[in-house]
């Protein structure tokens, strides 16, 4: 027998389908969360280092809006004092320095409601009447004059030192009747921008710089970036997008509203290394995952190894058995389920070699009765044979006996008697003839004893078959001893009267022997015997039953009495004798 | 799942949270940084003291670090120098204009950058090609752009003076420089100017001896001979009751108004050069130069001993004042 499935196969797909599949997708699912958490985290954190120099450069440059307008609301009345002290007083107000002791303004001017510059104070040059211009066209005096609200202008970058700086304007209003009487204008340093970007770290290689509403980068650590007029798109750039220098970036984008100016804090940490840690996280994660998956798979081999080790040699040991080898024995190396299986399955085994060697017995036994009766059989058979043989020998002997009687009487009457008691030991003798030759010593094929019967009669008599045709027309009958004896008796004594009378001075003719099973039921079979020939036939007025002919009384007693028949006479062409009958049970008489 | 992202959650800021303060280290290998310094003069201590404090106040801490090598003796600036590339720094910080020439023609193939804590005028120097574009391997904080505010202040303390006496020396190429936005400020103030030109010990005190009576005031421009040699000007000054004014920040060693650096302030803004340099890996040539902050200093003491009385608007406006 073949083993065409493997245990150990579907065990190991079970144990790929339970174990590694949903490992790997756990695996999978949580290096991806691991990935969104900490990429959000990374953002989160860039985003408040780039919130604290937004609030940074936010509180500065108001606490110098701040500076500036409560100046004026102390010195509101600053433009009608004349230019001397508005000097003084623009001077006393570029004195004006930050926690560091640095200079908020570079320069500082007070406009009147014209643009005309009343006084200017700068924080390196010194600003004679002659260098006072007018701006009544420039944004730092319109836009206050006409909005009343502070002016932002854009910060710029001064070309000889490199350094930020941005306009600032208030609008003078004149308290007593809320009339914008003039603007002050200052230059404010920025520089103070490069200290705050300069003192942010963001992660290992990450830089916060400001970029204005046009994209220019105006601060960044690297001063550089910002003297070569970088420009920056800063649309849509937040998150995982394209940084300053073209290479893929986390980066943040905060914006710090300043009147109509916008300035962009980003910050940005080259993606490589933003996402170091997260691909450490991921690389933790894959390496216990491969060491999960490999100790789950070495586990699982084992497991199966210790399941299917003792199966497959259990599978053996069948195999084994099952082509012969009852001997075999599985191999028992545990304790457990699997090492009382194969313990029950070698006593089963055992067992079954027992039963094995037992029916071997029996079977040699029954052989050697059934040779025994066979041999019996066969004895019987011999015996049999033996008997009929014998019987048949008797009989012969029986009839040389009367033969050599007959000899010794000259009277034809009594000769002819002898003769036909011969006849009907012969045609007995016949029947234990064809029993011993045949097979079956039951039953004798009686188309064959009709045959030889009636030829021996034609012998007997001297007449050739060429004179009187013999015709025997029997199916492929087998009667038994019992209904035979009778039957050939009867045969016998017809086919004599037969060829004895029917037939006078030689004339030819036609004899004709019929044997049909005619039917048959559960128990019996029925036949029906016509023995006929054309002869002269017997009169009419002769009645067979008042004959003293012991032939035809033979023949009477034998269909009615013994085979319990019946029988007609038919005169009509020659003779006709029907008979009917059964077939007789074979009695046991002992 | 939610178990574990809640465990990133809180792991993350907790790791964030533990890891260490960012201090800078040195070289990929460990190794500290190794900044040379070089201060002419002991002066200009307060430079180098500024530029240590900003340096640690960016992380590098010294003898942790970084490490610094500070000659005291500078006679032989290009022995110092070339002791200095000997020992490999990472860095040389220079004062002055001259030790920085010296340093920039040396360290020209070394690729030792420097950050220079004190130029006057590195461009016209010829230290740097400009200020937004320094070349070279070079940056560093200018302090000149004070002179002609500087000269405005002595004016307005001494509003009378109408004759201000300049001595200059010739150390340093800047000084045409100095001189002549002087004539240009005393024209536009409307006062006239008497310079002398004084390189020796002995011609500046030829020179403060022949000061014209006339002279309401001195100017003490930037000089490194000059500032060397200013207690000199000083006692002079104060013989002759004469008003000092400066743009170099001197106002504690004797000159009654300053307007200039404060060289622990410009030590300071050197520092976050040096920063960007050895940190962030900026080439030195990338950064441009930073021009100093300046600051109004008084020297009360010195205008008491000349009987100036500086008006209290002025005094309002100063940064520093010595009482």
């Amino acid at each position: 027998m073949k083993i065409k499935g493997s245990i150990r196969r579907r065990l190991v797909i079970s144990l790929v389908l339970l174990a590694i599949i949903p490992l790997l997708l756990l695996g999978t699912l949580l290096s991806w969360q691991s990935f969104v958490i900490q990429q959000r985290q990374i953002i989160e954190l860039q985003r408040e280092k780039a919130l604290r120099v937004l609030n940074q450069i936010g509180s500065i440059i108001h606490k110098q809006e701040e500076l500036l307008s409560n100046a004026l609301t102390i010195d509101y009345y600053i433009l009608d004092i004349g230019s001397e002290k508005q000097g003084r007083f623009l001077s006393q107000m570029l004195s004006f320095s930050d926690e560091s002791r640095v200079s908020i303004f570079n320069e500082i001017a007070l406009l009147d409601s014209r643009g005309q510059e009343l006084a200017r104070e700068s924080r390196t040059s010194i600003i004679t009447p002659k260098d006072l211009r007018n701006r009544s066209n420039a944004e730092e005096f319109t836009v206050p004059l006409s909005k009343r609200q502070t002016y932002y202008g854009p910060v710029y970058i001064d070309d000889k030192t490199g350094a930020p700086f941005m306009l600032m304007s208030i609008p003078v209003i004149d308290t007593r009747n809320d009339i914008v009487k003039g603007v002050l204008t200052a230059e404010m340093r920025m520089k103070f921008m490069w200290d705050i970007v300069d003192r942010i770290n963001v992660g290992e290689s990450g830089v916060v710089y400001v970029v204005d509403r046009t994209g220019r980068v105006i601060v960044h650590p690297n001063p550089s970036v910002v003297l070569k007029g970088e420009h920056f798109d800063i649309e849509n750039k937040s998150g995982i997008s394209t940084g300053l220098d073209g290479s893929k970036a986390v980066l943040t984008n905060d914006i710090l509203s300043l009147g109509t100016q916008r300035l962009h804090v980003m910050t940005e940490i080259p993606l490589v290394t933003a996402l170091k840690s997260t691909y450490t996280s991921l690389l933790t994660i894959a390496v216990f995952l491969v060491l999960t998956l490999t100790g789950s798979v070495v586990l699982g081999f084992i497991t199966v190894r210790q399941i299917i080790r003792p199966v497959e040699s259990l599978a053996e040991t069948a195999l084994a058995i099952s082509s012969g080898d009852i001997d075999r024995k599985a191999v028992v190396i545990r304790n457990d389920e699997l090492g009382a299986l194969s313990e029950s399955f070698n006593i089963m085994t055992s067992r079954l070699a027992e039963t094995i060697t037992s029916l071997k017995n029996q079977i040699t036994e029954r052989e050697k009765a059934e040779r025994a009766l066979s041999e019996s059989l066969r004895e019987k058979e011999v015996l049999l044979k033996e008997i009929h043989h014998r019987v048949k020998n008797n009989m012969q002997v029986i009839s040389s006996l009367l033969n050599l009687q007959a000899r010794q009487i000259s009277d034809k009457q009594y000769i002819e008697l002898f003769n036909e008691s011969r006849n009907r030991i012969a045609s007995m003798a016949l029947v234990h003839e064809k029993l011993y030759n045949s097979k079956d010593l039951t039953n004798i094929d009686f188309k064959d004893y009709i045959n030889c019967l009636a030829n021996e009669l034609f012998s007997f008599y001297g007449i050739s078959p060429k004179k009187i045709l013999l015709k025997i027309s029997s199916e492929n009958i087998r009667l038994p001893i019992d209904t035979a004896i009778p039957c050939g008796l009867i045969i016998n004594e017809l086919v004599s009267n037969s060829l004895k009378y029917a037939f006078p001075e030689g004339k030819n003719g036609e004899i004709n022997i019929i044997l049909d099973k005619t039917s048959a039921d559960d128990n019996d079979n029925f036949y029906n015997l016509t023995v006929s020939d054309n002869g002269i036939g017997i009169p009419g007025d002769l009645d067979i039953r008042r004959l003293k002919s012991l032939g035809l009384q033979l023949v009477i007693t034998l269909v009615e009495h013994q085979l319990k028949g019946g029988m007609q006479l038919d005169r009509s062409k020659g003779t006709l004798f029907d008979i009917h009958f059964k077939e007789l049970k074979y009695k046991s008489r002992i | 799942m939610k178990s574990s992202a809640i465990i990133f959650v809180i792991l993350i800021p907790l790791l964030i949270l533990l890891s260490p303060m960012p201090i800078y280290s040195a070289h990929a290998e460990g190794k500290p940084f190794l900044a040379g310094i070089i201060r002419p003069n002991a002066k200009l201590q307060n430079i180098v003291d500024g530029f240590k404090s900003g340096m640690e106040s960016y992380g590098f801490i010294e003898g942790k670090n970084i490490n610094y090598i500070q000659p005291d003796n500078v006679t032989d600036i290009d022995s110092v120098i070339q002791d200095m590339i000997a020992k490999k720094v990472d860095l040389l910080f220079t004062i002055t204009g001259p030790v920085t020439n010296k340093a920039k023609q040396k360290l020209k193939e070394t690729g030792i950058p420097i950050v220079f804590g004190a130029v006057f005028n590195p461009v016209e120097t010829g230290i740097v090609k400009s200020i937004p574009d320094p070349g070279g391997n070079i940056t560093g904080i200018q302090i000149s752009g004070s002179t002609e505010k500087a000269f405005e202040w002595l004016l307005k303390a001494v509003p009378q003076a109408k004759f201000i006496y300049v001595p200059y020396s010739t150390d340093s190429e800047a000084h045409t420089f100095i001189i002549n936005i002087l004539e240009k400020s005393a024209e536009k103030s409307h006062v006239e100017l008497v310079t002398a030109r004084t390189d020796t010990p002995e011609e500046l005190t030829k020179a403060l001896a022949a000061i014209p009576k006339n002279a309401d005031a001195i100017f003490v421009p930037n000089s490194p001979f000059l500032i060397s040699n200013l207690e000199t000007i000083i006692k002079v000054a104060i013989e002759r009751k004469l008003p000092t004014g400066s743009g170099t920040g001197q106002y504690k060693n004797g000159i009654m108004i300053t307007y200039g650096q404060d060289h622990f302030h410009s030590g300071k803004m050197a520092s976050r050069l040096a920063k960007s340099v050895l940190h962030d890996k900026i080439p030195a040539a990338a950064l441009p130069i930073e021009t100093t902050e300046f600051f109004l200093g008084i020297n009360l003491q010195t205008a008491k001993s000349i009987g100036i009385t500086i008006p209290g608007s002025i005094l309002q406006q100063a940064d520093f004042i010595v009482r």
